[in-house]
């Protein structure tokens, strides 16, 4: 069941996203230089950022519809908890780089898995290793590919 | 289908490399369907990094194997402890559970699959006589009705996958808007960039994949409340029921596969809705219509040969017109564009051997799925026990590796982590994932062939109703969009 105070944020989020973007559209679109005949490369974004702004309207304006008659109670969801998955994974990816993928990954994995309430510390440090080793050997030593090295082993 | 195209691609196929790779998947796939919250299109996310160091024949090979039996997989847990891997499973548990619970566990996973298996070859059959055709037909079209098609394709997959259309619309829309960042192909303008050059290359699909199904899912788990008790997981084993009663069930398991097969074709209606009708099929045309939801193996038959069968369906117009049916083929086509294959009537004359292959695979995978489904049953009791955090860590680790190795780009890293972040208050508000990633995969299809369009109409879109089989799509996008509001006013003119 759509709960009509999402809808109404969803609504106002993607039409003031949409809004936002038609702007550089109109800016960037006219600096091209068409030869006669051309469509402007901005022609279809503006397309699909006029529909866009027009289905979050629609959205909004059913959102606002719906809500007197809204019975719903708002979902219990952990926030806290979401929140530093999300930011586990923003640090690993901020450090992904300078430190090497080695170094990040079993850290990140370790506080997501404890985050989503996981408490044997000792098997979760285990998992945490054996799995981002394992991708890293899959990865780079079997298939060539290449992840992010520590700092200090860069020459 | 030439003789000497045939033996090249049957070799392909038998390939002992190729053959094991495919055995691999298969077994990843049923295991990552196994797990709830995981599903087939986070299944091909995540093994899409590992294709990359693939030869294309082993890559499709590797996908096809996940993508049938992640389906497939999805079964497993809906038999043994009521709670179905994958959407497309939900109808399987109402037999299944009620089976294992009296102890016919092993009989239960035998009827789903052999059950699978038949569904999957019969759809791969198909596959095979109406892609060919499907694709003979696609040489009429010109930049008009390709994209009167897509327009069609997409329209019909956001209305219809959502329970609230607009959203579903809104959802392809955004997919749409992301295909445009970047470097545009036929003029070369830098768009939405904002001055950063990473962004110049574009998105990728690969990263959007892993952020909004895969990282959206970790988000999701740590937001659920923590259950506390240790789930009971019924003994898992495999037996196959004697012949005559396969036999006594011979025509709801043709249906059944027919209903999938054929849903599978249309776009956006996918494998959930066709397991819950061939059910629906099943059990108004039964005899036994009584031992319905007490363990009736009929409704299992019918809930996983449709299922399964989805998958050659779905494969039709993805390999013949370039336009997938779900999220799950939308990857699959992502896949071969990334592999330089193009699908559409090209693939059919050009690559050959390619297309033969996929064919041959599809009942290999099948076949497969059926001797891993057999031997490993067992396994499945202890994976299902796997503490569900650690799971999740793997995810973690695996986005991060697999959106990373993809350009070597730590932009394609921040993507999936914002795009799971995002992906999460959409399933919060209700918003289908699916239709973001087919308008992404086929947005630059669409504006190309709309700005072809119009440049060979001297940008009179009117000009586009000249052709009947554009017409004939534009008038069906329309029906189907005002399909909701006239079957509101019939509803309503039928109560008065």
């Amino acid at each position: 069941m759509d709960n009509p105070r999402y809808d109404i944020a969803l609504g106002a989020v993607f039409a003031l996203i949409g809004i936002g973007l038609l702007v550089p559209s109109y800016q960037e679109g006219a600096r091209v230089f068409l030869l006669p005949g051309d469509i402007s490369p901005y022609f279809v974004p503006k397309v699909f950022l006029y529909s866009w702004i027009a289905v979050s309207l629609a959205i909004l304006v059913k959102g606002i519809r719906d809500l007197p008659g809204n019975t719903h109670a708002p979902a219990a969801h952990r926030w806290g908890k979401i929140i530093a998955v999300f930011v586990a994974c923003v640090c690993a990816t901020a450090l992904m780089k300078p430190l090497g993928y080695m170094v990040v990954a079993p850290v990140a994995v370790y506080l997501s898995v404890w985050m989503l309430g996981y408490r044997n510390h000792l098997l979760n440090v285990i998992v945490s290793l054996v799995v981002s080793l394992s991708l890293y050997l899959l990865l780079v030593q079997l298939a060539g590919l290449s992840l992010p090295q520590p700092f200090w082993t860069l020459k | 289908m030439n003789p000497e195209t045939f033996s090249a691609a049957l070799g392909l196929a038998l390939d002992p490399a190729g053959l094991l790779i495919m055995l691999a998947a298969t077994f990843i796939g049923m295991v990552v369907g196994a797990l709830p919250g995981l599903g087939t299109v986070t299944a091909l996310a995540m093994v899409l990094p590992f294709t990359f160091i693939l030869s294309p024949a082993y890559a499709i090979g590797m996908l096809l194997a996940i993508y049938v039996s992640s389906v497939f997989g999805g079964a497993i847990p809906a038999v043994l402890i009521n709670v179905p891997g994958t959407p497309q499973s939900a109808a399987t548990s109402f037999e299944g559970y009620p089976m294992a619970q009296r102890g016919d566990a092993p009989l239960a996973l035998g009827w789903v699959t052999v059950g699978s298996a038949l569904g999957g070859i019969f759809s791969a059959t198909v596959l095979m006589f109406a892609a060919p055709q499907l694709a003979s037909l696609a040489l009429e079209f010109g930049v008009v009705e390709t994209f009167a098609l897509i327009l069609f394709s997409l329209t019909t997959i956001a209305w219809v996958s959502a329970g609230n259309p607009l959203k579903g619309l809104l959802a392809g829309i955004v997919g749409l808007g992301l295909s445009t960042v970047g470097i545009d192909e036929m003029s070369g303008t830098s768009r939405y960039t904002f001055g950063n050059f990473s962004m110049t290359a574009g998105f990728h699909v690969v990263p959007i994949l892993i952020g909004l199904f895969a990282l959206s899912e970790v988000f999701a788990s740590a937001g659920k409340a923590q259950s506390k008790s240790i789930q009971e997981v019924a003994k898992a084993g495999f037996k196959v029921a004697p012949f005559r009663e396969w036999w006594a069930l011979k025509i709801t398991a043709i249906r059944s596969a027919a209903i999938g097969t054929f849903l599978g074709i249309l776009p956006g209606v996918g494998a959930t809705a066709a397991s819950l009708i061939a059910y629906a099929q099943a059990r108004a045309s039964s005899k036994n219509k009584d031992n319905f939801g007490q363990g009736e193996p009929e409704g299992l038959l019918a809930s996983e040969s449709a299922n399964n069968a989805v998958t050659g369906g779905a494969l039709v117009p993805t390999l013949a017109l370039g336009i997938p049916g779900d999220a799950a083929t939308a990857v699959m086509l992502g896949a071969l564009i990334i592999h330089g294959i193009t699908p559409g009537v090209d693939l059919f004359t050009r690559n050959g051997e390619l297309v033969t292959f996929i064919f041959i695979a599809l009942f290999i995978v099948n076949i497969m799925m059926l001797l891993v489904g057999a031997f490993t049953s067992q396994l499945f009791t202890r994976i299902l026990k796997l503490p569900h955090a650690l799971i999740m860590g793997s995810v973690v680790a695996l986005a991060l590796a697999g959106s990373y190795v993809i350009r070597t780009s730590i932009l394609d890293v921040w993507v999936a982590v914002i795009a799971g972040f995002v992906g999460l208050l959409l399933r919060y508000c209700n918003v289908p994932l699916a239709p973001i990633v087919i308008g992404f995969i086929l947005g630059p299809t669409l504006e190309n062939s709309l700005r072809q369009s119009l440049i060979l109409t001297k940008n009179q879109p009117l000009q586009f109703f000249q052709s009947p089989i554009a017409s004939f799509f534009f008038s069906i996008t329309v029906i189907v969009m005002l399909w909701p509001l006239l079957a509101k006013r019939i509803k309503k003119n039928r109560a008065g």
